[in-house]
């Protein structure tokens, strides 16, 4: 069994290097644009330069997990590549570990290349939180993919899921405080930021690196959000059983 | 024997698209299904190949009971098969292809190298898969499906959107390997290609088996020349057909 899946793993590889618009928008334009972004902002040497290395991870994290792996995974199930894959010796549950493999490895390769950036460009200052920042990063990897599982179960073709896609990928650019701030968003319409998974996930990666301690209600949230996720799983399982 | 159905049912919702199948198929012969478009022949192909489940009956393929999950694993490992998706990775190159499904499948490269030869690809091997013709992407599928020497291959409508030369050529494989001991059961539209190939002809209608036999026989019991004419007057009851179909009924 390990040898199928470290077959498997090592295509499922070249198909993302290989696939047009997979690893050049998500491996090299997050690291072009905090490059360009610290080049306007980031002033040398100071402490302003690490405080983005959490948002642009996270922003690196949600493009593996959500946009490259959620719509990878609905566009091969559309063309049979699941069914033909477990009608050999693998199972589903190796597919979908195949796709955890990637996405974090990939999503650590991108939190690396920010790193690097910041360090070696512009001599900025790492966090003292470092190994706890390196877990709460695996951790939003983890509710990431859950998410991004959950919700692209749902579509059967490509056609359907590009629009969901396209507009989660602005409802997360622009209601979740990763690329502008949110506060000044209309009171009437900061619930819409408060439901955003992601605006709860960079609070925390921040407070992490900051090394300020994270308020229970996010904590609250997360724990909702993960029942919420199972519960689609479920009943979308139950749903394809009758 | 290769597969054994009996009492098969299976409903989608209030739909009942399987109603009480029950037939064989003996081992080294070609069978094929035929029927018009929901007739169940996918879904029906779809149980043998352990992608569905079913509601009543009980279905045995090469001696594994579909009913337990260690042995559909072990079947999945023994058995081939060419669904009608297609089911293959675009980007890859056809080499890197049979490289994955020999390691999926823990074949030997030599063994690569066979099926290589067996069917003519050596001049495609660099190319990626989404570049073929539809006869090639179908031959590349047929290939991986002969890896692990199957006893038992399941084909879903295999020449679909194939030219007439890409068809003939799939035919002449499926024919050599059942010359290898292979049982083919395969689900097509041609009934041109039932008449010159298969040994026994499924035909299905509305969920239910209407005629299983071989073409010759069905030909003799229609008074017909053609198998396309039995089809016809067994679906349809047209023309001369219908007259037939109600004398043998009668």
């Amino acid at each position: 069994m390990i040898t199928s899946l470290n077959r498997l793993i090592k295509y499922d590889f070249i198909v993302f290097f290989r696939e047009p618009f997979f690893a050049l928008p998500i491996l090299v334009l997050p690291g072009l644009f905090y490059y360009i972004f610290m080049s306007i902002y980031g002033i040398e040497g100071t402490e302003s330069v690490g405080q983005y290395i959490p948002t642009y991870g996270l922003l690196i994290c949600f493009l593996i997990l959500f946009f490259n792996i959620g719509v990878q995974y609905v566009t091969e199930k559309e063309r049979g590549i699941h069914k033909r894959l477990t009608l050999s010796s693998i199972t589903t549950f190796h597919i979908i570990l195949t796709y955890i493999i990637r996405g974090v490895v990939l999503s650590l390769v991108g939190l690396t290349e920010i790193l690097f950036i910041a360090v070696f460009v512009f001599k900025g200052q790492l966090t003292d939180h470092f190994i706890l920042f390196f877990l709460s990063f695996l951790f939003v990897i983890a509710v990431t993919f859950l998410f991004s599982l959950s919700t692209h179960n749902f579509f059967k073709t490509s056609n359907q899921v590009y629009p969901y896609t396209i507009i989660m990928f602005q409802y997360v650019l622009f209601a979740s405080g990763l690329m502008f701030p949110v506060e000044s968003i209309p009171d009437a319409f900061q619930f819409i930021v408060y439901i955003n998974p992601f605006y709860h996930m960079n609070i925390l990666l921040i407070a992490v690196w900051n090394g300020l301690q994270v308020e229970w209600n996010h904590i609250v949230y997360f724990a909702i959000f993960i029942l919420f996720c199972f519960g689609l799983l479920f009943f979308k399982n139950r749903r394809r059983e009758k | 024997m290769k597969v054994k159905v009996e009492q098969l049912q299976k409903h989608y919702g209030n739909k009942q698209v399987l109603k009480n199948i029950n037939f064989c198929i003996e081992h080294n012969e070609i069978v094929s299904i035929v029927g018009p478009n929901g007739a169940g022949k996918t879904t029906l192909l779809e149980i043998l190949m352990t992608l569905r489940s079913w509601d009543e009956g009980s279905v045995e393929v090469m001696g594994y009971n579909l009913k337990r999950e260690s042995q559909v694993q072990a079947l999945r490992g023994e058995m081939g098969v060419v669904i009608q998706e297609g089911g293959m990775y675009a980007y890859l190159k056809i080499k890197e292809i049979l490289d994955l499904f020999a390691g999926l499948y823990k074949v030997p490269s030599s063994r690569v190298k066979e099926v290589i030869t067996l069917f003519s690809l050596s001049s495609h091997l660099n190319s990626k898969y989404i570049k073929l013709s539809g006869g090639w992407k179908q031959r590349v599928l047929l290939a991986i499906s002969f890896l692990h020497h199957p006893t038992l291959l399941f084909l879903d409508e295999p020449t679909t959107g194939l030219d007439p030369k890409a068809t003939r050529d799939l035919w002449e494989i499926v024919h050599t390997a059942k010359k290898r001991g292979t049982t083919i059961l395969l689900s097509t539209h041609s009934l041109e290609e039932i008449d010159m190939y298969a040994d026994r002809v499924m035909m299905l209608n509305e969920g239910k088996i209407v005629e299983y036999d071989t073409p010759s026989t069905l030909k003799t019991k229609y008074n017909c020349t053609y198998f396309k004419d039995v089809y016809f007057g067994v679906m349809e009851g047209r023309g001369n057909q219908r007259d037939n179909v109600a004398q043998q009924a009668n």
